[in-house]
């Protein structure tokens, strides 16, 4: 399995009249073939606008201030906008949170479908509107044959989501960004989502980012995870390694605040306490410290490093420092990784 | 279940804080003025529930369900098409606007947009000072200091007293939605998805402070929303609704332990669990087929047609509510079979 994506200390910052908001602060992650990356955060913690960056949409008054976006052997931050919109729906796609806006109500499924395809291949009008009825098909819209005849509003949330996922998938995409895919729907038609993606990576070994702000949806479908947090990377690792050994107090702390299903008492939720940092004047130092019960002096001058637990599970907290006071739960860390 | 609590009648006024019977909401959704072309949204269809005096009672579905068009019709934003709502033992559903004012102290609501359900052009002062002048409770300095008490209760401070929403958080700008609705020291508050607009790590922050607030006020709540985990985690007692009805209501550990309606089965087996290993282990129901209309709906059961147990009697015969076990309510006409009970 080659590398698919790299990214290379990605800044993205947006010059606003109030002043610049640095949205993304040195992002580094790379991922392999057949991944499913999962990027978690809340609200605010660059995770959309890391995606964005990827694929180029970063709008004004937003810039990719530094950093490279390694995909197959190409830096895309240098490319024009012509290459990137060649790439664009075909070897990288993405799907967005909201499937009752993000399809344009005056064109049938048909014609926003047959677009896309013909915009990548040299396939012909009919042979475009018989890949497009194989891919509704595949997402599992019935009767894909007449229903590609109708408008976006005579879907429901769900289907609109597939006949999203299909348009995504149609060029055979080696990268797949899925931002919040399924917020906007409900439990039983998100299952049903989830599945899809799921079955479709199998079938067409495409690599995903999935952005989502529900740990759920995270441990039910991705492979790796990274948790942002102020527009820093705070942790990154494998799925069980996030789950079962997370060494950062942002990671514990999303963890406990979350309630688990368990029949009988009645466990009290642990918040964090505080609100997010205000990304025009982010705390100097680690964007966490303000909320975090183990904060030290360190914490508040200066961002922590990226700290190595293992091959593939790193954390960026100056707890995991060989100098640093023990505290229980926290594993130090090896080599600083850079 | 009505007939039940019939017979009951006589200690309703000591237990029960709410009782809702053959509770109906309609809308007339028509673009014609014709009698033959009427278009009526059935929100809710006939639901009974009760509320007892000190607990939390959840009310979970999809959206479109008709949860929170049921939390309106209970606090009379919306007039009730049929049925009654029993406040402490009185019929409050037909009373008009000025006998109703005692009860609205009593009833208070949260709403789920911490954006939209505060008025941009008022102070917080004035937010929360609207219901102590509305119901003459405090006057001058007192009205002053019991603002900033309030304040002090959702954790603000005094100083946040004159500023407007715009100047708060998510989280904080709830925070004042519920210190407004505690201002007239009410008995019963609707909650309707108060934390689904807000963080992760925000959300169990309101969660505590909601629970909190009921130890020390001896609050009743009805909590609306879609998130099971959530409504699992705060309620004693949970309703499940499918397009207008109740499908199913009982204590929230039975709920988890022993669903009975294939519908409740479905919607838990959906719920992501931030567990990788369960996660995977867990054996998901995926339903299909597409979601009834509500409006003017046929006779049956209005999940049957993404049913996988469903038979010719679903489609037809609307299924009743039944006391299947002590306190435990199902709207399914092969609960029995589904669940070897027979």
């Amino acid at each position: 399995m080659g590398k698919i994506l790299e990214v290379n200390n990605l800044k993205t910052s947006f010059f606003t009249h109030l002043g610049e908001v640095q949205a993304v602060r040195g992002s580094s992650f790379s991922m392999n073939e057949g991944d499913i990356l999962g990027i978690v955060g809340e609200s605010g913690s660059g995770k959309s606008v890391t995606a964005m960056s990827i694929i180029g949409l970063v709008e004004e008054p937003g810039k990719i201030k530094e950093g490279s976006v390694i995909f197959d052997n190409r830096d895309l931050t240098n490319l024009s906008e012509s290459e990137l919109s060649e790439l664009r729906g075909n070897e990288i796609a993405m799907i967005f949170q909201d499937p009752m806006t993000s399809l344009n109500p005056v064109f049938t499924i048909k014609n926003l479908m047959i677009e896309v395809i013909q915009r990548h291949t040299d396939m012909n009008k009919k042979e475009a509107l018989k890949h497009a009825i194989y891919m509704l098909d595949l997402v599992g819209i019935p009767e894909a044959g007449t229903r590609i005849n109708s408008y976006p509003h005579q879907f429901s949330g769900g289907m609109r989501q597939r006949v999203m996922i299909a348009t995504a998938l149609s060029c055979n995409p080696k990268l797949l960004i899925a931002d919040e895919p399924t917020t906007a729907l409900d439990v039983t038609i998100q299952a049903q989502i989830l599945e899809l993606l799921l079955r479709l990576k199998d079938e067409t070994n495409t690599s995903i980012i999935l952005i989502t702000h529900d740990l759920g949806v995270i441990a039910e479908v991705c492979t790796d995870i990274i948790v942002m947090y102020g527009g820093m990377m705070m942790e990154k690792g494998t799925v069980d390694e996030i789950f079962y050994k997370p060494n950062h107090p942002y990671t514990n702390g999303l963890h406990s605040s979350v309630p688990h299903i368990v029949s009988g008492k009645r466990e009290r939720l642990i918040p964090i306490e505080g609100s997010p940092p205000d990304l025009m004047k982010p705390p100097a130092g680690c964007p966490f410290s303000p909320r975090c019960p183990h904060a030290m002096q360190i914490c508040k001058e200066e961002a922590a490093p990226m700290f190595r637990l293992s091959d593939t599970h790193t954390s960026a907290c100056w707890l995991l420092h060989k100098d640093a006071p023990e505290v229980e739960g926290y594993i130090k860390g090896g080599n600083q990784d850079d | 279940m009505t007939e039940k609590k019939n017979d009951a009648n006589a200690n309703v006024e000591n237990e029960y804080m709410l009782e809702v019977r053959n509770l109906k909401k309609h809308f007339n959704v028509s673009n014609s003025v014709l009698k033959k072309n009427r278009k009526i949204l059935t929100a809710v269809d006939g639901i009974d529930f009760y509320i007892k005096k000190g607990e939390t009672f959840g009310l979970v579905g999809e959206s479109g369900c008709g949860k929170s068009t049921t939390g309106r019709t209970i606090i009379k934003l919306y007039q009730p098409t049929d049925g009654q709502i029993i406040f402490e033992g009185r019929d409050i559903t037909n009373l008009p606007a000025k006998q109703m004012l005692p009860f609205r102290k009593r009833m208070q609501m949260i709403f789920q947009d911490p954006y939209a359900s505060l008025n941009g052009r008022m102070t917080v002062t004035d937010i929360i000072g609207e219901g102590i002048d509305t119901h003459r409770l405090y006057t001058g300095k007192q009205r002053q200091e019991r603002i900033y008490d309030l304040l002090h209760t959702v954790g603000l401070k005094s100083e946040h007293a004159n500023r407007y929403p715009h100047e708060f958080s998510g989280g904080q700008r709830q925070r004042i939605g519920i210190a407004r609705a505690l201002a007239v020291e009410p008995d019963f508050i609707i909650c309707d998805e108060p934390i689904s607009a807000l963080d992760v790590s925000i959300q169990a922050q309101v969660v505590n402070m909601l629970d909190d607030l009921q130890d020390d006020m001896g609050l009743t709540y009805l909590f609306i929303a879609h998130d099971l985990s959530m409504v699992k985690h705060i309620s004693d007692r949970i309703g499940v609704m499918y397009i207008g009805k109740l499908m199913e209501v009982c204590g929230s550990d039975e709920l988890y332990d022993n669903p009975l309606h294939p519908y409740t089965q479905a919607l838990l087996s959906a719920i992501p669990i931030p567990d990788p290993k369960l996660t995977r282990s867990q054996k998901r129901i995926i339903l299909e087929g597409d979601v009834r209309s509500p409006i003017n709906p046929t006779e049956g059961c209005r999940f049957s047609s993404r049913c996988r147990y469903c038979k010719e009697i679903c489609e037809n015969v609307t299924p009743e509510i039944e006391e299947a076990r002590p306190e435990h309510f199902i709207a399914c006409h092969r609960y029995k079979e589904i669940n070897g009970l027979v």
